[in-house]
C-alpha cells in the first residue's frame, strides 16, 4: 500500500480559511483535517493557519495539528500572506486549500518552495449566486486567470475527475492535476432488513443548488406507479419551508416526510432501511452523501452533474440520468428493479465495495505522494521530473514481480500496491507504450496495461493476476 | 435491470484492457479507422456514431481506434461506452505526446490491419467516401487522401476567410514538396498499412504539418498517392488555432522543404 513514508520528518503548512472546529466547518475542512491528522501520526509536523472566529482561541492543538488562528473570513488571506513572507521558508511544503479563492502562496515564498493547491470545486459560476456583480467578477478573475498565472506549472490536486476537468476547461490550469478523493467511513452491513415498503432516503442541506424541488416534482408520477412509496428527507436549510409547501401542493404529504437535521445515529438508522437515495444537485466537488449511502449498500439515482457523475457507477452502484425530467421514469424503473431481492443484493454489494475503496488512510497517502514529489522537484531532484507534457493521461498497470526482483520503488505519485507476487500502479503522464517501458525498467512482468479511466483515478488499481472485471479468456 | 433508455452512461460497465497480453497488438482486421481526439467529448459521439454505422454495413471487418491525446474531459469514457446497438469494435489507446500527428501516428503504428487511416473528429469529410477509398486501395493505391481542391470536390461550408488565406499559402508552399497532390491537409487519409508504417517510422513532425511529411514519405517509398475529391464541411468548433498551430505548421513545412532540398 502507498504510505505517508515519503513525507515523514517534513514540516507542512496547511492554509485553509476555516479549521475543523470552526462553526461553519464543512467538507473541505474535514478533508484537510482527516489527512493532516494521519500525517501527524506518521511523523509529519503539521501547522494549520486559519481564520479566527469570535470566541476561538489563537492557538490550539487538535489531533496533533498545531492550529494558528488569525484574521476574519477575508483578513485571514492577508494574515496568511504576511506569515508566509516571514516564516514560509521554514516549511518543506505548503498545502494551499482553495475555497473559491486560493491563498496564492507561491507569490509570498521563494520560487524553490513546494506549494500544492487543493481544489474541491470550481466556483466560477457560483460567484454570481453568492456575491454582488462586481465582487463576482473579482472572484472569477482571482480563481481563473490570476491563479493560472500564480500557480503556473506547479502540481495541484483535485478531489475528483470532474473537478480536474473544470480546472482545465474553466480555469485553464496548466500544471499536472492529481486526483486525491475524499475518504469515507468503513462500509457496514445493514443491522436489520431493509424497509418492507419502497423507501427513498435523501440526506441533503435544503439549499437552492441541491434542487430538491426537482425531486419533489418528479414524485407524483412515482407515487402513482409505486404503491406505498415513502420518501424521507433529512436535512435543513433556507429552502425547507418552500419545499414543504411544494410537497403539500403536489399532494405528497402522505408519502414525503421532512425530518430536519438528525443526529448521526438516527440518520444512519433511516439510511440503513432505505432502498434508494437520490441526488438532484447542480454539482459538487464530490458526492459525499452518495458515498455515505453506498457505505450502507444503498444505491443512488442521480441527475448528471459535476462530481456526482464520478461518485455513482452507472448500473452498478446506481443510475445516472442526463436531466431532471428523466428522474421520475428512472425512479420507477429503479424501484421496480430493486423490489427483486437478488437485484437489491447485487447493488448493495457493489455499493459497499465501491464505498470501501475510499479511505482517509489512502487519501492521506496519495496527497503525501503529491507533496513529496513536488518537494523533490523543487529541490532539483531529477528522478522525480515529470514524465510528459500531457499529464492528464494515466495508465493503470498490473504486473508480476519475479522472485529475484526487488519491489519497484517508482515515483511518489505512482500509487504502487504490492500484494504477494502481484503488484499494480497508476502511472501519470504515461500512455501504454511509456508504461511498457516503465515496467521493463522495473524488471517486472506486465499482466495488464490499460489507459486509466475515472474509476482508476478515484479508486486506484487493484493488484492481482487478472484485471478486475476482465472477461475470462 | 434495465433502466430507461435515455439514461446516460456514467462509466462503461467494464473497461477493456487495451493490451490484454502485453506486447501483442490489436487483432488483424481488414480496416482500422483511427480518430485522434483531444478533449473531444462534445462531438466524439457523432463521429463514432456515423463511422460505426457506416462500417457495420460494409463487407470488411473493421475497428475504430480512438487515440486519446491526454484529454481532461470524458473523451475516453465516451469512446469506451461505444455506440448503442452497433457491433463495430472501438479500441481506446492513449498517446502522451501532444499533437495530432503524434496521435495519428500512435494509432497507425499499433495497427495490424490490412488498411489503416484516419479521420478528424469533426468528420468534415462524409464517411461514405470510405467505400471509394477502400476500393482504390484494393486496386493498388498506396494512399487515398480526401481532397477539397481536386476536380470534382465541393465545399459545403467554407472556412473563415483568414483560415482560407492561410490554407492557400500553405498549399502553395507544399505543392512542390508532394507532387501531384493539391490538398495535403484534409483530415481523411487511408493507406496500405505496411507502407504507411514504413513511412511513419521516419516521420518526426507531431503537429498539423505531419500530413506533408507522411505523404512525402509514402511517395519516397515508391508509393502512389491518389486524391479523392470530397464534399467537405467546415466545423467552427475546430481545435485548430491559427497562431498556436498554423505558425508551427508553416515552420515545420519549411524545415521539411529545406531538409528535402
Amino acid at each position: 500500500m502507498t504510505t505517508v513514508d515519503s513525507l515523514r520528518g517534513r514540516s507542512v503548512l496547511v492554509l485553509n480559511w476555516r479549521d475543523v472546529r470552526h462553526p461553519q466547518a464543512g467538507g473541505a475542512e474535514l478533508y484537510a483535517h482527516q489527512i493532516a491528522k494521519r500525517w501527524v501520526a506518521e511523523g509529519v509536523k503539521v501547522t494549520w493557519l486559519t481564520s479566527r472566529p469570535p470566541g476561538a482561541s489563537k492557538r490550539e492543538v487538535i489531533d496533533g495539528i498545531q492550529v494558528l488562528r488569525r484574521g476574519g473570513t477575508f483578513g485571514v488571506y492577508a494574515a496568511a500572506a504576511s506569515s508566509l513572507v516571514r516564516f514560509g521558508s521554514l516549511f518543506d511544503a505548503v498545502l494551499d486549500c482553495q475555497n473559491g479563492i486560493p491563498f496564492f502562496a507561491p507569490l509570498f515564498l521563494p520560487p524553490s518552495s513546494a506549494v500544492v493547491q487543493v481544489v474541491h470545486h470550481v466556483h466560477q459560476e457560483q460567484f454570481g449566486v453568492h456575491f454582488s456583480k462586481p465582487m463576482a467578477v473579482v472572484g472569477r478573475f482571482l480563481e481563473g486567470p490570476v491563479s493560472k498565472r500564480v500557480y503556473g506549472d506547479r502540481a495541484t490536486v483535485a478531489v475528483s475527475p470532474s473537478t480536474r476537468r473544470d480546472m482545465r476547461t474553466k480555469l485553464g490550469m496548466r500544471g499536472p492535476v492529481f486526483v486525491v478523493p475524499n475518504g469515507n467511513e468503513p462500509s457496514v452491513h445493514r443491522a436489520g432488513p431493509r424497509d418492507p415498503h419502497p423507501t427513498v432516503v435523501l440526506v441533503s442541506r435544503l439549499v437552492l443548488h441541491k434542487r430538491v424541488d426537482r425531486l419533489l416534482r418528479a414524485l407524483p408520477d412515482v407515487t402513482a406507479a409505486i404503491p406505498n412509496l415513502r420518501v424521507e428527507i433529512i436535512g435543513d436549510g433556507t429552502e425547507r419551508r418552500r419545499l414543504e409547501l411544494l410537497a403539500g401542493e403536489l399532494g405528497l404529504r402522505g408519502s414525503v416526510r421532512f425530518r430536519g437535521r438528525l443526529d448521526d445515529d438516527a440518520r444512519d438508522e433511516l439510511m440503513q432501511r432505505a432502498w434508494l437515495t437520490t441526488s438532484t444537485s447542480q454539482g459538487e466537488g464530490w458526492g459525499c452523501t452518495v458515498l455515505e449511502a453506498a457505505r450502507f449498500g444503498v444505491p443512488c439515482l442521480a441527475v448528471a452533474a459535476a462530481g456526482i457523475d464520478d461518485s455513482v457507477r452507472h448500473e452498478r452502484t446506481g443510475w445516472v440520468v442526463p436531466a431532471p425530467d428523466a428522474l421520475g421514469p428512472a425512479m420507477i424503473d429503479a424501484l421496480r428493479g430493486l423490489a427483486d431481492d437478488e437485484v437489491a443484493l447485487r447493488f448493495s454489494g457493489d455499493c459497499r465495495a465501491w464505498a470501501s475503496a475510499f479511505t482517509w488512510d489512502r487519501s492521506a497517502a496519495l496527497l503525501a505522494g503529491v507533496l513529496s514529489a513536488e518537494i523533490g522537484r523543487r529541490e532539483g531532484n531529477r528522478a522525480v521530473n515529470r514524465r510528459s507534457a500531457r499529464s492528464d493521461m494515466a495508465t493503470a498497470v498490473r504486473f508480476r514481480i519475479p522472485r529475484d526482483v526487488e519491489r519497484p520503488r517508482g515515483r511518489p505519485t505512482d500509487q504502487i500496491t504490492v500484494d504477494g507476487e502481484f503488484g499494480s500502479a497508476l502511472l501519470h503522464g504515461c500512455d501504454e507504450l511509456d508504461a511498457e517501458a516503465v515496467l521493463a525498467r522495473w524488471n517486472v512482468e506486465p499482466v495488464s496495461i490499460e489507459l486509466a479511466g475515472e474509476e482508476h483515478l478515484l479508486a486506484g488499481v487493484a493488484a492481482g493476476p487478472r484485471p478486475v472485471g476482465a472477461d475470462p479468456a | 435491470m434495465t433502466p430507461a433508455s435515455d439514461v446516460v452512461s456514467a462509466v462503461p460497465a467494464r473497461s477493456t484492457p487495451v493490451l490484454e497480453v502485453p506486447g501483442q497488438r490489436r487483432s488483424v482486421v481488414d480496416l482500422e479507422v483511427v480518430i485522434p481526439a483531444y478533449n473531444e467529448a462534445k462531438r466524439l459521439y457523432d463521429v463514432l456514431n456515423a463511422t460505426s454505422r457506416y462500417l457495420a454495413t460494409s463487407p470488411w471487418s473493421s475497428r475504430i481506434v480512438v487515440v486519446d491525446n491526454g484529454s481532461a474531459d470524458a473523451t475516453s469514457r465516451i469512446a469506451r461506452a461505444g455506440v448503442f446497438g452497433v457491433e463495430v469494435p472501438i479500441a481506446v489507446v492513449g498517446c502522451a505526446t501532444a499533437g495530432k500527428g503524434a496521435a495519428v501516428r500512435r494509432g497507425m503504428m499499433t495497427s495490424s490491419a490490412r488498411f489503416v487511416g484516419f479521420v478528424d473528429a469533426d468528420l468534415a469529410t462524409p464517411i461514405e467516401a470510405l467505400g471509394t477509398a477502400v476500393e482504390l486501395l484494393e486496386n493498388g493505391a498506396t494512399a487515398v487522401i480526401g481532397s477539397r481542391y481536386a476536380s470534382g470536390a465541393s465545399i459545403v461550408r467554407r472556412q473563415p476567410v483568414g483560415r482560407r488565406m492561410g490554407g492557400a499559402a500553405f498549399r502553395a508552399l507544399t505543392r512542390r514538396m508532394v507532387p501531384g497532390v493539391s490538398d495535403t491537409q484534409c483530415g481523411f487519409k487511408f493507406f496500405q498499412r505496411k507502407a504507411v508504417q514504413h513511412a511513419l517510422s521516419s516521420c518526426e513532425v507531431t503537429g498539423f504539418a505531419f500530413d506533408v511529411e507522411l505523404l512525402r514519405g509514402v511517395q519516397a517509398g515508391g508509393g502512389t498517392v491518389v486524391e479523392l475529391p470530397v464534399a467537405w464541411t467546415d466545423d467552427e468548433r475546430s481545435s485548430f488555432r491559427p497562431m498556436r498551430d498554423g505558425v508551427p505548421a508553416f515552420r515545420a513545412a519549411l524545415r521539411l522543404m529545406v531538409a528535402g532540398a
